[in-house]
């Protein structure tokens, strides 16, 4: 039965339902009794999960085909009543649990008092430990501490966010006991699995994890396999654990689309969410999306090892200061595999260390700043008109800071829908356009038409809010249509692998060397209902992506993947991970840099080799016009630019991500430090720019308008007498985006701005496809073909000063259609360089190029900072465009001239840091 | 509420072309106006929904996302938003003038109301910035002659600020780009918050960033600060030197540590300063001047 199903059936039609305030749904089970509170509970949360949460125009889809009646509502605490009344009740004091064997624990419940339990509901969590016990044991080993735990209810007082966790655990509640805190589930199968998730974290004792990616990411997947395995539980009904399950303890098939970077950190409720309610139509911030995925996390690894955390757990009772201690964690984890499976001591094909990395929800680091992410769920159901790729898309938008309180943000976004050629921006509907963000949440739920003639197609989805971006792959067409109704089971996208001539590229997936399915990509997508037991199962797959011709099959890339239960999406990226090695990638002394691979690691100091107390990185923030100085700066990610004080020379070794698709990088209003994220040079023809709802734009049609008319990079300046090394720099404009280097570029949109940054070849199509079917606003733009819009100046010279091995330079020039202010399209400013060596035209600001109206008389006044007393320059000026009757050079410190026509130079010993120069030009040819 | 948008404009210019070029008659010309409720608490909606009221023209928030739409006269300034919560009470909004169909935006609820003061201030001169136009949580301001601004009854929720934290404002000042903000952690403090300084950056900008530093500091008397060099040492051995540039300021970017700060030119120097830095991302500032 599908969660709409259980929705319909049993908060619709079987129990009388009631909302007496936020967050507590009361469910009255005169005439159904316990069937009907356990299906309403389940589907509450199940409807949690994959509604609740989306804002009324993602579900106006649902509303108008009927599907969805009834107020949307996230509960927290259910409670039963019968006739109106509530069926709680306090009896005898009772103190009950198993024999005290070594690691044992006794649960003790209050019989009377604020936090006593109904004498049903304390008969029957005690049963459930009672008999899952052997299996708790068996999956996460025995209690490292012997002794009582107390049982507390405290459903009238437990934070929302640990109610929907499925309770907490205190070493020591401040009087010295163990204790238990624990909601009222009315639901059999959500107070089962939510209990042993609690028994099984005060199985940890006195020495809990440190870190909540180990102590309940180990415990949720823990208890996934406990309540799945048969006899381990009471009698439950399998199909609403399962659903359960989904809401709060695994992410299923999604795996992939929801590993996304934001999720990392030491803890998966901030400090400051703790005790916040949490409204309908918002998750509450990331706690829950960090819950799911560090369960399904974890699962993965007991997939092929079912005693993976007992091995784990033992190691730490012997070594109790492993719990804060994550290299030694990793280190244990490869020590249980060799143990466990001495022949293939791998997860997912990969050593423990390697695969750690892979999972964001895994980070333990704590990064500041904005995060965002992005959440995909298929819609398959009540499909109807030109339903061909439906997803609910909801966005996680929320800041940390350095307290570790994580802030729930409000903002706006303009989600943008590439196409698999990455030309077209679809526009499914207006309503899809803009996504509102409150309290951290926001949602749309497009409709990807058909335009491949009924083939499956892959939507690059990029979410921008501010300068963060988060991007998901999706497989349009590949999962339920119209045409086409019945959901697939094995879905997903495919980039680095595009057919070539007399060839088609596929994917077959295997388990143990028997094949479940050979199914085509097409356009980067694919979709397949396979829906056999095996498959269905949790289970070690291959995924191998092959090129098929004539020749026979050529593997291009497997991966392994240890699926959840059901369906399976796949996010497969042939050649992507990959290790990048540069030797002295950041120079002793100050430097700009960004990374064209999207590295594994967040934190900072792991990324750059930098121990946290030395290290000197910063980012500039245009909405503060400041920097942004480690540890506030945000987790480093490619597209992102930063300058670097390194120690000492430093190897760059970073392992991560490359893209053989074009990547997309979020712009706020102002400066923005980037790099891009492709690891080749980017020319301007090759990145192209979108502003809010609009056509993508080339980078030069946008010069003036969305962007600043030039961009910078660079240069280190010349050593420092003491240091040895370059503490300043020149900014130099630049023609292309180096990759490694960093970029201010400058955003004049007020509503920001993205640049996408297409590589030379890759998976994608260079010129615009045919468009096939229905699409509602079909919005292009072919890079190749779009005429720059440069203007040309009548006379233009450069200014080269030159000394100390460094160089630095300026334009000056005269065109017919300049005014004497700035004027976007000719003139450009230049950052300044806080004692870099700069030569800057000084006017009514200070000019990297000043280009003024003809005329026959132009002064132009050069000021050259950065300078050494003592040393001898060199200014070069070098006519380029045009011509001028003469020239004159004027040295205001020294009275100097020197005159010339199309150029010349002038020699210049520095008597101070900053000099004043004035070039005369005798007006224009 | 972006569905409602869409169906309602779709309605109205469904209606503009079915009137064609009859009609005519009294009454006030309609608009629609739409916007979001939103619990400072939550960050989300208000459960029971509120109820907004314009003139006679009421409507209930929708229980999900805290949209609303309703036809109201053009030209309409305000609304009242009852929430229905006896702590939250009854409010009153002032939004811009609604023509046509206006999105007024986020209006923020909540258990108490606080004013939320600040500067704003030029980035590249760091001089205030007067006529500023300051939104935040459905409230409006404009910053005085010495840049100040202060919103009145700003929701507020001393029990949850999280969301509070996280409301972004916005900046928009003739000349300047739009900046955005947040609270932060600024909280109430004798039922006022004061936000950091607001920076908003010239659109015709005349000094983008500069590379990063994290001490800085203005040399005096601005005829001997150019030229001016300052070394810095530690532990008695220079190790970095940086000139006054023609702002008359040094910056330098050092880390963690404790530093002696030499500042000469020719003849005029200043008794060595020593400057701590405890943190990396600390900024500090120490202005001398030279005798």
């Amino acid at each position: 039965m599908t969660w709409r199903g259980i929705l319909c059936g049993c908060l619709v039609s079987w129990a009388s339902v009631s909302f007496a305030q936020t967050n507590v749904l009361r469910v009255d089970i005169s005439s159904r009794g316990g069937t009907a509170s356990s299906l309403t509970d389940n589907a509450v949360r199940a409807f949690a999960r994959n509604v609740a949460n989306l804002t009324r125009s993602s579900r106006n889809r649902m509303i108008q085909a009927g599907k969805v009646r009834t107020p949307f509502f996230m509960p927290t605490r259910v409670e039963l009543t019968h006739s109106g009344a509530t069926s709680r009740g306090a009896t005898s004091s009772q103190i009950r649990g198993l024999s005290r064997a070594p690691g044992d624990i006794t649960l003790q419940f209050d019989s009377t008092g604020s936090r006593a339990f109904p004498q049903s509901y304390r008969d029957f969590l005690q049963s459930v430990f009672d008999t899952a016990k052997p299996t708790m044991n068996a999956v996460f080993g025995s209690a490292a501490l012997s002794g009582v735990v107390r049982v507390a209810n405290f459903d009238a007082d437990i934070g929302d966010r640990d109610a929907v966790a499925g309770g907490y655990y205190l070493p020591d509640n401040g009087s010295g006991q163990r204790e238990i805190r624990f909601p009222v589930y009315s639901s059999n199968e959500a107070a089962t699995l939510n209990f042993v998730h609690t028994v099984l974290l005060a199985y940890q004792g006195a020495n809990p994890y440190v870190t909540d990616a180990f102590q309940e990411g180990l415990v949720r997947a823990a208890t996934i396999s406990v309540v799945r395995t048969a006899g381990a539980t009471l009698s439950l009904d399998p199909t609403l654990i399962e659903s359960a399950l989904s809401s709060t303890y695994t992410v299923n098939g999604y795996y992939d689309w929801y590993n996304q970077r934001a999720l990392g950190g030491s803890r998966f409720i901030a400090p400051n969410l703790r005790d916040v309610p949490i409204t309908q139509g918002s998750y509450g911030g990331p706690y829950l999306a960090r819950y799911r995925m560090s369960g399904s996390a974890w699962l993965k690894v007991l997939i092929e090892y079912p005693t993976f955390i007992s091995q784990l757990n033992t190691y730490v009772q012997l070594q109790p200061s492993l719990v804060n201690d994550v290299p030694g964690l990793i280190a244990k984890g490869q020590q249980a595999l060799n143990l466990l499976r001495a022949s293939d001591p791998t997860v997912e094909g990969m050593s423990f260390a390697e695969w750690f990395k892979r999972q964001f929800i895994l980070e333990t680091q704590d990064t500041n700043g904005l995060k965002v992410m992005i959440q995909p769920t298929p819609i398959d159901s009540n499909l109807s008109g030109p339903d061909f790729g439906v997803f609910a898309l909801e966005a996680t938008y929320f800041e940390r800071v350095s307290s570790g309180d994580e802030h729930l943000l409000s903002g706006r976004s303009y989600p943008i829908f590439w196409d698999f050629d990455f030309i077209n921006r679809i526009s499914p509907s207006a309503q899809d356009e803009r996504m509102d963000i409150a309290g951290s949440y926001g949602s749309v739920a497009p409709n990807f038409p058909d335009q491949q003639g009924g083939q499956p197609y892959r939507v690059t989805v990029d979410l921008p809010v501010q300068d963060q971006m988060a991007r998901v792959f999706l497989p349009a067409g590949a999962i339920a249509t119209v045409a086409n109704p019945v959901r697939r089971d094995f879905y997903g996208t495919v980039v680095g692998a595009p057919p070539t001539t007399g060839t088609t590229t596929r994917v077959i997936l295997t388990t143990a060397g028997t094949l479940i399915a050979d199914l085509p990509v097409t356009n980067g997508a694919f979709g397949a209902l396979i829906n056999t037991p095996t498959y269905r199962a949790a289970r070690t797959v291959f995924a191998s992506v092959i090129r098929r011709g004539a020749g026979g099959d050529t593997v291009l890339f497997t991966r392994v993947v240890n699926k959840d239960k059901g369906d399976l999406e796949l996010d497969l990226r042939v050649g992507a991970d990959q290790t990048l090695n540069v030797a002295s990638f950041f120079p002793k002394g100050v430097s700009a840099f960004g990374l064209p691979i999207d590295p594994f690691a967040s934190y900072a100091p792991d990324v750059v080799g930098v121990p946290a107390n030395a290290l000197l990185l910063a980012r500039f923030d245009p909405s503060k016009a400041r920097y942004s100085l480690y540890p506030d700066t945000e987790a480093i990610k490619y597209g992102d630019g930063f300058f670097i004080r390194a120690p000492v020379d430093l190897n760059l070794s970073v392992e991560g991500r490359t893209s053989l698709v074009p990547v997309g990088v979020a712009l706020r209003p102002g400066w923005n430090l980037i790099s891009t994220p492709i690891n080749e040079t980017v020319v301007t023809t090759k990145v192209s720019v979108v502003r809010t709802t609009g056509f993508p734009r080339t980078f030069a049609e946008s010069l003036g308008e969305d962007l600043g008319s030039t961009f910078f990079g660079y240069i280190r300046g010349a050593n420092d007498p003491f240091s040895g090394v370059p503490e300043t720099g020149t900014f130099s404009a630049a023609t292309a985006f180096d990759p490694g280097k960093a970029y201010f570029v400058r955003c004049l949109a007020p509503e920001g701005a993205t640049l996408l940054f297409q590589p030379s070849a890759g998976d994608f199509r260079s010129v615009r496809s045919p468009v096939v079917g229905n699409m509602a606003a079909q919005r292009s733009v072919n890079l190749q073909s779009v005429s720059s819009v440069t203007v040309i100046p009548t006379w233009r010279a450069k200014i080269t000063v030159s000394g100390l091995d460094r160089q630095t330079e300026c334009y000056v020039g005269m065109s017919r259609t300049a005014t004497r202010g700035f004027d976007p399209k000719l003139d450009s400013e230049i950052p300044p360089t806080s004692g870099g060596f700069q030569v800057t035209v000084v006017g009514d600001r200070g000019y990297y190029r000043e280009v003024r109206a003809n005329s026959s008389l132009e002064n132009f006044t050069l000021q050259v900072d950065g300078l050494r007393a003592g040393v001898k320059y060199t200014i070069v000026v070098n006519t380029e465009v045009g011509y001028a009757p003469r020239i004159n050079l004027h040295d205001k410190t020294t009275g100097q001239n020197a005159f010339f026509k199309r150029g010349g130079q002038m020699t210049f010993t520095a008597r101070q840091s900053s000099e004043i120069f004035v070039l005369t030009v005798g007006g224009a040819a | 509420m972006k569905a409602a948008r869409w169906v309602l404009l779709t309605l109205i210019v469904l209606g503009a072309i079915s009137c064609g070029g009859g009609g005519g008659g009294g009454g006030a010309t309609s608009a629609q106006m739409s916007g979001r409720v939103l619990n400072v608490i939550t960050g989300g909606s208000l459960n029971p929904a509120g109820q907004i009221q314009v003139g006679d023209a009421r409507a209930l928030t929708d229980l999900a996302d805290g949209s609303f739409s309703l036809a109201v006269p053009a030209g309409t300034t305000s609304l009242t938003v009852d929430t229905r919560n006896s702590s939250f009470g009854v409010w009153v909004f002032t939004v811009p003038t609604v023509t046509g169909t206006t999105d007024v935006g986020d209006l923020w609820v909540g258990p108490e109301k606080v004013t939320v003061t600040g500067t704003v201030r030029d980035s590249t001169s760091n001089n205030p910035v007067a006529n500023t136009t300051i939104n935040f949580a459905g409230r409006t301001a404009v910053s005085n002659g010495i840049g100040v601004f202060a919103l009145q009854n700003v929701a507020y929720a001393t029990s949850s600020t999280a969301s509070f934290a996280g409301i972004t404002g916005s900046a928009t000042a003739t000349g300047y780009f739009l900046s955005s903000f947040t609270a932060g952690n600024n909280v109430a403090a004798a039922g006022v918050v004061t936000v950091d300084d607001i920076l908003i950056t010239p659109s015709t900008d005349s000094n983008p960033p500069s590379t990063p530093y994290n001490i800085f500091g203005k040399v005096s008397p601005s005829n001997l600060a150019l030229g001016t060099t300052v070394t810095v040492s530690q532990g008695g051995t220079p190790f970095r030197q940086v000139a006054v540039g023609t702002d008359d300021r040094y910056y330098v970017w050092l880390p963690v540590g404790t530093y002696t700060f030499h500042f000469a030119n020719g003849l005029h120097s200043v008794p060595d300063q020593t400057v701590t830095i405890t943190q990396a991302n600390q900024i500090l500032q120490r202005d001398v001047t030279l005798n």
